[in-house]
């Protein structure tokens, strides 16, 4: 019985085999009508596009009408051009930017070629967010020429104001420390008489002007110098202007002041770091204090 | 029940494919979840039952491909009758004598397919980068994917 069973078994399962052969057979033989071809080429489009974009595709392509080719094609093609296309807005939002750029760095080089100071531009590579009024690096160090105590000053538009001086060089970056550092200081002038003030960092937006004689030519928007009694500063560069003045606030008969720097440090991209010889126990003061 | 879990199985196999086709790509080469799933089945299943499977998970393979058209439905009916006959002899309950049947028919249907191609087509669809990491591919695969099947069939009954 069980062999019997069995041997039925087999039969059906070669008749099977015999009908799915001669199945593949006939496709594979028989040419396909146009309207086979064309199902199979927009299901397996829709399934699997991108089976299309080899080197087959024309293969693919053939004996199907005309206008399913098209619309095959026409949608390759409007991919094709999508991909173009956004690389293209990529492209143009690049060069969108790099025009600005270029307009920028040519007003800044024109500013430069009028400074009195030899020197060179270095580009900001690093600004701490915890402390983005006290220092920042930028990409210009020792193998570029940069020595320690050098003035860092930028431009904005024609204005020009002092940032800093380097504070550490390593071989192709440097530490600026900047003027709103709370632990910076330096001898500012103002007015006819070149009165002579001390200027302090805070650690924020503003500079801290004090030791103004009473008697001083100072009101708002007094712009400040950089004094030539200064040892590090070349005389002559903006520090700030005068924001308020504090008359009541008298210690020892002198008064003090909020002063609004000249640069603005959170706008700046670009710094020219001024070459000067200093003398050369200059080169190993790392006290901020000036 | 069973005929309904068939019908479910082909259709998740075929979705699987397509899935591994167009996302995970392995160096330009799908791994091919048809052909394995195929050879799983030849083994595991009865012959009549599993011919079908293959024939027409081949149709399914000759749909999305661009060459001739019932080339992989008669490689994979062949396919299927070969590990039919043969595995009365062998084990193939074994992951190594899976690896070496994977391996061995991978790339005769390889050659097949190409024999075919020439024959109907006038044009040669072999990638040599195919030919030699495929068989590779799939020889790794066949030991996962039969025991997902065994456990359809023996556990929860479904195939």
């Amino acid at each position: 019985m069980n062999s019997f069973k069995t041997e039925d078994s087999q039969n059906i399962t070669k008749i099977v085999l015999v009908v799915y052969l001669f199945l593949a057979c006939f496709l594979l033989i028989f040419p396909s009508s146009n309207f086979v071809h064309s199902a199979r080429a927009l299901f397996s489009y829709v399934l699997y596009p991108s089976l299309n974009y080899g080197a087959k595709s024309e293969f693919y392509l053939r004996n199907i009408p005309k206008n399913i080719s098209n619309l095959l094609k026409t949608d390759q093609e409007n991919r094709r051009l999508s991909v173009l296309l956004n690389d293209n807005k990529i492209a143009l939002n690049h060069a969108g930017t790099l025009i600005k750029e270029n307009e920028r760095l040519t007003k800044l080089l024109g500013v430069s070629s009028s400074f009195a100071w030899n020197g060179t531009w270095a580009r900001i590579i690093n600004k701490s967010p915890n402390n983005c009024y006290g220092s920042l690096f930028v990409d210009k160090g020792v193998e570029q020429g940069i020595t320690v105590n050098s003035t860092v000053i930028a431009a904005d538009g024609e204005t020009v104001g002092l940032v800093g001086r380097v504070f550490e060089v390593y071989n192709n970056f440097s530490k600026v420390v900047l003027v709103t550092d709370n632990r910076f200081s330096s001898v500012g002038v103002f007015g006819r008489e070149e009165t002579e003030s001390l200027i302090e960092g805070r650690g924020t937006e503003l500079l801290k002007m004090s030791h103004i004689p009473i008697k001083a030519d100072i009101e708002q928007n007094t712009e400040v110098f950089t004094s030539r009694t200064s040892i590090l500063f070349p005389q002559g560069i903006s520090i700030g202007k005068v924001s308020k003045i504090y008359s009541k606030d008298m210690v020892m008969n002198f008064m003090v002041a909020d002063l609004f720097p000249t640069i603005g440090i959170n706008a700046i991209k670009e710094v020219y770091i001024i070459s000067r010889i200093l003398p050369k126990e200059m080169g190993n003061i790392n006290n901020l204090r000036n | 029940m069973k005929f309904l879990g068939n019908i479910f199985i082909f259709i998740f196999v075929t979705i699987l494919y397509w899935l591994f086709a167009n996302n995970f790509l392995f160096m330009s080469i799908a791994s091919n979840i048809l052909f394995t799933s195929a050879v799983s089945l030849a083994i595991l299943l009865n012959p009549v039952v599993a011919l079908s499977f293959c024939f027409f998970w081949g149709l399914y393979a000759d749909i999305m491909g661009a060459n001739a058209f019932g080339a992989y439905a008669l490689i994979y009916t062949v396919i299927c009758y070969v590990v039919h006959i043969s595995k009365k002899r062998f084990d193939f309950d074994l992951p190594i004598p899976q690896i070496i049947l994977v391996f061995v028919l991978s790339v005769l249907a390889f050659l097949f397919h190409q024999l075919l191609s020439l024959v109907f087509t006038d044009i040669n669809p072999l990638q040599l980068k195919s030919l030699f990491i495929e068989p590779i591919i799939n020889s790794l695969l066949i030991p996962f994917i039969f025991a997902i099947f065994y456990y359809l069939r023996r556990k929860l009954k479904i195939l």
